[in-house]
C-alpha cells in the first residue's frame, strides 16, 4: 500500500463523509490554499443545549486527494465537538486521524480543512501552519 | 548538442534528477559558480567606489559582466541595466512609466501574463485612472493580432506583453506588437523572462523601448536580472530606488540624478551575481543559441508527442511543436486527476515539475482549471528524462486509479 495515497485516502476521496449542505447553518466559512486553488467551505450548526457544541456538520469543496481527504476525515470526527476541543487540535492530531503523516510539501493541502473549520470558530491552534485564506 | 548534465554539479549530487522545471529556476552550470566563487575569494570589494586595486578588479569583473550580457542580447554595455530580477524590475518600471499617465489613458497587457507583468500596471493604472486592456487570448492560448490592432488605440501609452508565457509556452508575436505599439505612440515592455537563455534575440534590430530578463532562468544565479532600454528612455526616465551611487548632487533640499545605467541602479549591486551571469552567457554562448534553440526544440516535440499517448490528457496552449509559436513550457492535466497529486507521486520518482497556477490565476479562470502540470524544458533535459516522465506519470495514474473506477466503493 502507498505510504501516502493509502487506501484510508483514497476511501474518503471515493466516498466523502459529510459532504453536502446544512440548511441554515449557524456558521459558514470558506477556506482557500493559495498556491493550488483547493478550497472548502463549512457549515456548522450547535447544539439548542450548548452552543458550544457542534451537533451538525457539512462541508463542501474541491482539490487534490490529501485535501479533500483529510476534510472529510476530520469531518467524521466534529459532532460533538466543543469549540475548545477544535481549537486544541494539532497538526499532530490530524495525522493521527488521517493515519499518519503527510509529507511536508502537502501539508497546506492536509491542513485546509482544520485552518479554516479552526478559524470559523474563532481559534487557531498556535502550532498549526497559516497559509490559508 | 552532447548532454550537458556534466557541466551542472547539481547532477552530481542528484544523479537520478530528472529536472523539468527550467521555466521556475534553470540549474546552474559549474563555471558560473566558479566565477561567483572567484569573486569572493580573489576580488571582493565594491564596486565603483574604493580608490584601491581590490575594488578596481571587482569593478573590471562586474562591467565586464554587464558588457557580455549587452553582447548576449545585441546591445552595448550602456543600455544593460542591473536590478535584482523581473519582478523588481517591472515593479519599478511600473511606477515610473506610469507616472505620467493622465485619466482616460490605457496600459495593454495580454491576458497570458504572469501576476508580475499585471498587478504593478494594475495598481498604477488603478491609482492614476488610466484603464487596464487586456488582450484576450485565443482557445489555443494565442494573442490574435488583428484583435490586438483594433485594442491598441491612440489612449494607449503603455503596451506589456511576455515574450514568451510561463504558463502556456506562447511565443508571442513581439515585433509585430511592438510595431502596433509605435504607431499609436506608446512605448512597448517585453517581459523576456521565459525566452532569455532558450532563444536568440538581438534586441538592436528589434523595435523594442523596454525589455527585462532574470539571470536565474538563464543559467545564472538568483537575485539578478536586466532592463535594457533605449537610450532616450535610459535617459529621461525617473529612477525609482534612490540611494547611492545613483546621485549627481545632494543637498538636504534636493537631488539630481546620474545619467546613463547607474541612475537606475541605487545602492550596492548585487556583485557576485552580475559575475556570474556573465559567466553564465559566455557558457550559453560557446553552447550556442542556434544548437540550443534546435536541441529544446527536439526534445519539446518529442515530448509533445509521447504527452499526447496519455488517454484522458489535455495539454493547453497551442497544438503545434512549431518552435517559432511555441516553446519548451507544456502545460497539461490528466482527466480525474489532480495536479499537486501527480506532482507529489512525479517528485517520488526524482522528477521535479510545477504544479499550479504559475502565477497566472486570470490565465488559468480563462481556460477553465484552477492548475495545471507543467513541464519545461532546458538545456539539460534529454529525451530519456521525457521517457521516464511518462512512465512515471502511467504508474502515478494507476496508484490513483482506485479513486475513478470505483474499486473502493
Amino acid at each position: 500500500m502507498d505510504p501516502l495515497y493509502r487506501e484510508l485516502l483514497l476511501y474518503h476521496v471515493k466516498h466523502p463523509q459529510y459532504r453536502g449542505s446544512l440548511e441554515q447553518p449557524d456558521l459558514t466559512e470558506h477556506g482557500v490554499n493559495p498556491t493550488c486553488g483547493d478550497d472548502v467551505t463549512w457549515m456548522i450548526r450547535f447544539s439548542s443545549e450548548d452552543h458550544d457544541r457542534i451537533s451538525e456538520i457539512a462541508w463542501e469543496g474541491k482539490g487534490c486527494v490529501i485535501s479533500q481527504a483529510c476534510t472529510s476525515i476530520l469531518a467524521e470526527s466534529l459532532p460533538g465537538k466543543t469549540r475548545k476541543d477544535i481549537a486544541s487540535m494539532t497538526t499532530q492530531d490530524l495525522f493521527a486521524l488521517v493515519g499518519g503523516d503527510i509529507i511536508e510539501t502537502r501539508h497546506r493541502c492536509a491542513l485546509l480543512g482544520l485552518v479554516t473549520v479552526q478559524r470559523a470558530l474563532g481559534n487557531t491552534h498556535e502550532t498549526i501552519q497559516k497559509g490559508i485564506t | 548538442m552532447n548532454n550537458l548534465k556534466a557541466q551542472f554539479p547539481i547532477y552530481d549530487h542528484h544523479p537520478d534528477l530528472i529536472y523539468l522545471d527550467a521555466a521556475a529556476t534553470s540549474q546552474t552550470p559549474r563555471e558560473v559558480l566558479d566565477a561567483m566563487q572567484g569573486y569572493y575569494t580573489q576580488a571582493r570589494a565594491n564596486v565603483h567606489r574604493g580608490l584601491y586595486a581590490l575594488s578596481a578588479e571587482a569593478t573590471r569583473q562586474y562591467e565586464k559582466a554587464r558588457g557580455d550580457v549587452g553582447v548576449f542580447f545585441g546591445v552595448p554595455a550602456d543600455r544593460v541595466i542591473i536590478t535584482p530580477g523581473t519582478t523588481t524590475a517591472l515593479n519599478g518600471l511600473a511606477r515610473s512609466l506610469c507616472a505620467s499617465l493622465r485619466p482616460g489613458d490605457e496600459v495593454v497587457l495580454t491576458a497570458l501574463e504572469h501576476h508580475a507583468n499585471l498587478l504593478p500596471w494594475q495598481r498604477e493604472a488603478r491609482e492614476r485612472g488610466a484603464s487596464l486592456t487586456i488582450l484576450p487570448i485565443t482557445n489555443e492560448g494565442m494573442i490574435d493580432i488583428t484583435v490586438a490592432k483594433r485594442m491598441i488605440t491612440p489612449k494607449t501609452k503603455i503596451v506589456s506583453v511576455s515574450w514568451i508565457s510561463n504558463a502556456l509556452g506562447s511565443v508571442l508575436p513581439i515585433a509585430e506588437l511592438a510595431d502596433i505599439a509605435h504607431t499609436v505612440g506608446a512605448i512597448i515592455v517585453v517581459d523576456g523572462a521565459q525566452g532569455a537563455g532558450h532563444r536568440s534575440i538581438n534586441l538592436s534590430s528589434l523595435p523594442i523601448d523596454v525589455f527585462v530578463a532574470s539571470g536565474h532562468k538563464m543559467y545564472g544565479p538568483t537575485g539578478v536580472g536586466v532592463i535594457i532600454m533605449t537610450p532616450a528612455l535610459i535617459a529621461s526616465l525617473e529612477p525609482w530606488t534612490l540611494g547611492g551611487q545613483m546621485i549627481e548632487e545632494v543637498t538636504f533640499d534636493d537631488a539630481t540624478w546620474t545619467r546613463g545605467t547607474a541612475r537606475f541602479e541605487g545602492g550596492t549591486p548585487p556583485i557576485a551575481e552580475v559575475i556570474g551571469l556573465g559567466a553564465a552567457v559566455r557558457f550559453l554562448t560557446r553552447v550556442g543559441m542556434t544548437s540550443i534553440e534546435t536541441y529544446e526544440h527536439d526534445v519539446t516535440s518529442y515530448a509533445l508527442h509521447a504527452l499526447q499517448q496519455i488517454d484522458g490528457i489535455s495539454i493547453y496552449g497551442l497544438p503545434s511543436d512549431d518552435p517559432t509559436v511555441r516553446s519548451g513550457v507544456i502545460s497539461f492535466s490528466i482527466e480525474g486527476l489532480h495536479p499537486h497529486d501527480l506532482a507529489t507521486l512525479l517528485d517520488r520518482d526524482q522528477i521535479a515539475v510545477r504544479a499550479g497556477h504559475h502565477c497566472a490565476q486570470p490565465l488559468m479562470r480563462r481556460l477553465g482549471v484552477t492548475g495545471t502540470l507543467r513541464l519545461s524544458i532546458g538545456i539539460t533535459s534529454t529525451r530519456p528524462d521525457i521517457d521516464r516522465l511518462i512512465d512515471a506519470l502511467l504508474r502515478a495514474r494507476s496508484l490513483l486509479q482506485p479513486i475513478q473506477n470505483g474499486a473502493l466503493s
